[in-house]
């Protein structure tokens, strides 16, 4: 327990974890103003669409959380805490467990900041959550987000370089999945099983309206819980790769 | 207690620590002396457990680092006072260290005064001066008030006023009965701080012993004498073997004699009933000791050293290998 304190302590005593905070509610809420504010008609807002800037806070959170780990290695920090703490895997472990509470927190205050947002820009429109879909639509946020922090704290404990670690979660989730799509024949069948593809239908699936229910690639071969298992699963994947190779390398 | 057996750590072709090994016993400063490049900082990250040795081992009191539980409590160590996140504060950066080993929130502040930062604790680390850094990773070192202590160059880049301060500091935790194992490229510093030595060069071991006995045995003593009558004396002196050199100083030349002892030479000046203005023995520095022994190990190995030789360290020279 004591360790989970000392990453509280590491994460929060530094500045950038709270601009990225700020930045991700933002973005987020930001967007949601934005496309409400926009819409002449108030029927015409759905739950999907308050969630627009989603992909954006995502994408800050991700930074917050490579650069949680990046920065000690930056700094040296990493070694103070392995001299301090040996078991290298429980401390990544409590690391990563702080930082994706963290990003899960951001990602619940952003889905519901945005939905807030946007039903005080246009009262009257109907953004019930009636619908399972919806719930994940929003409530899910705080899932995925947690998931990619994950995944963006092994990669930075790979890495081990702010820039290369950052460039690296953010080429691959904005740019390279999709431009799988492009590889002639297999390319939409690799796609559909891409990580962040996934965290997508687990969100997006069964949206009737306004979201992008129908994925780019053709049917998903998972439903939305499943999608998400195979998120996480991958997560796990990733950071067990950083966890061996943590333990084997010199700091 | 700290003991390496057969260390060895290489970076691709380049062996930075050679199976080295050595004690450093308790309560006592030991210095551990070599020139930049010599394996001094991989080896203390070994000891740490941070860099994995390709062969050997070395332990803490009969355990490896990996293995003890609440290390800081055990071993407290300043390898790098860089090794803060520059926009944390002093407090911040202990208060996580004093955490992750259990220790009391009150001992954070303790280790503040002791090392003088009190004032300052609030303040973002990436503002300290280079003096204050230090320090601040001596507060560190000592948070968990451990028997060992490992310093890594403690007074690189400091002015006189630190350098000192930190001097009088490690007097002061060995006084306490504590291990402190220090090392540096600065042999007067060690002469002045170090009351054992472990000597390497090339990553290799060099030396084991005191440091007094490391200034005896390895420097060339020589006497200077003066007298009016200094031709005699040289004559005196050549006559019976002695390597003789002239060197002019404020009152006249004087006679240095290398590899003599002041009682030879009293000896034959009275027995040649030569008057002495002057008969003074030249005490070796450490530098002087440190560039004959590392220019040829072979010959202190045979002559002085305990140290087990395996042969292959033949004629070395000190080049600074890189990391």
């Amino acid at each position: 327990m004591s360790l989970l304190a000392v990453e509280r302590i590491k994460l929060l005593s530094t500045r950038s974890p709270w601009w990225c905070a700020l930045v991700a509610l933002a973005l987020t809420t930001g967007f949601a103003a934005l496309v409400s504010a926009t819409l002449s008609d108030a029927s015409g807002l759905t739950v999907a669409l308050t969630q627009t800037g989603s992909n954006f806070g995502l994408m800050v959170v991700m930074v917050m959380a490579a650069l949680a780990i990046t920065t000690e290695y930056r700094f040296g920090t990493i070694r103070s805490t392995f001299q301090a703490v040996p078991n290298r895997s429980l401390v990544l472990l409590t690391k990563t467990t702080v930082v994706a509470l963290l990003a899960g927190v951001i990602g619940e205050l952003a889905a519901f900041g945005s939905w807030g947002v946007a039903k005080l820009v246009q009262p009257a429109s109907d953004l019930g959550l009636d619908s399972a879909a919806e719930w994940r639509q929003v409530a899910g946020t705080g899932l995925i987000y947690a998931l990619a922090a994950v995944v963006a704290v092994a990669v930075g404990t790979l890495v081990r370089h702010s820039a290369g670690a950052i460039t690296l979660v953010l080429i691959w989730s904005l740019l390279v999945e999709k431009m799988v799509m492009l590889i002639p024949k297999v390319g939409g069948d690799i796609y559909r099983w891409m990580p962040f593809n996934m965290a997508g239908h687990f969100q997006s699936s069964g949206l009737s309206s306004g979201g992008d229910g129908t994925n780019p690639a053709g049917d998903m071969p998972l439903g939305p819980w499943a999608s998400l298992g195979y998120f996480a699963a991958f997560a796990a994947v990733v950071m067990t790769v950083a966890l061996v190779v943590t333990h084997r390398r010199d700091v | 207690m700290i003991e390496a057996v057969g260390l060895t750590k290489r970076y691709g072709r380049t062996v930075a620590v050679d199976n080295l090994s050595f004690t450093v016993k308790p309560g006592r400063v030991t210095g551990f002396l070599g020139p930049n490049g010599a394996g001094k900082s991989t080896t203390m990250r070994m000891i740490l457990g941070l860099d994995r040795p390709d062969a050997g081992r070395v332990l803490i009191d009969g355990r490896p680092y990996r293995e003890l539980d609440r290390p800081l409590r055990t071993v407290g160590a300043l390898l790098d006072a860089k090794w803060v996140h520059p926009n944390r504060s002093a407090r911040a950066h202990l208060q996580w260290l004093a955490k992750s080993n259990a220790l009391p929130a009150r001992r954070v502040d303790e280790v503040l005064e002791l090392v003088g930062l009190s004032g300052v604790a609030g303040r973002r680390a990436g503002g300290f001066s280079l003096g204050m850094a230090q320090r601040l990773g001596i507060a560190a070192a000592l948070l968990g008030d451990p028997e060992i202590l490992l310093f890594d160059e403690p007074v690189n880049g400091l002015d006189p006023e630190g350098i000192l301060w930190i001097r009088q500091f490690m007097r002061r935790l060995a006084a306490e009965g504590r291990t402190v194992f220090v090392s540096s490229h600065l042999l007067s510093e060690m002469a002045l701080t170090a009351e054992d030595l472990v000597v390497v060069g090339r990553g290799r071991l060099i030396a084991q012993c005191s440091t007094a006995e490391f200034v005896d045995n390895a420097s060339e003593s020589s006497v200077r004498v003066r007298s009016p009558q200094l031709d005699r004396l040289r004559t005196a002196l050549l006559h019976k073997g002695f390597t003789v050199h002239t060197e002019p100083t404020a009152e006249g030349n004087a006679l240095v004699v290398s590899a003599a002892t002041s009682d030879q030479v009293g000896e034959i000046a009275a027995a040649q009933g030569v008057v002495l203005h002057e008969l003074s023995p030249q005490r070796g520095s450490l530098e002087e000791a440190f560039m004959q022994l590392t220019s040829d190990s072979v010959q202190y190995r045979t002559d002085v050293s305990p140290v087990a030789g395996d042969g292959a360290a033949q004629n070395d020279r000190l080049v600074p290998a890189g990391k």
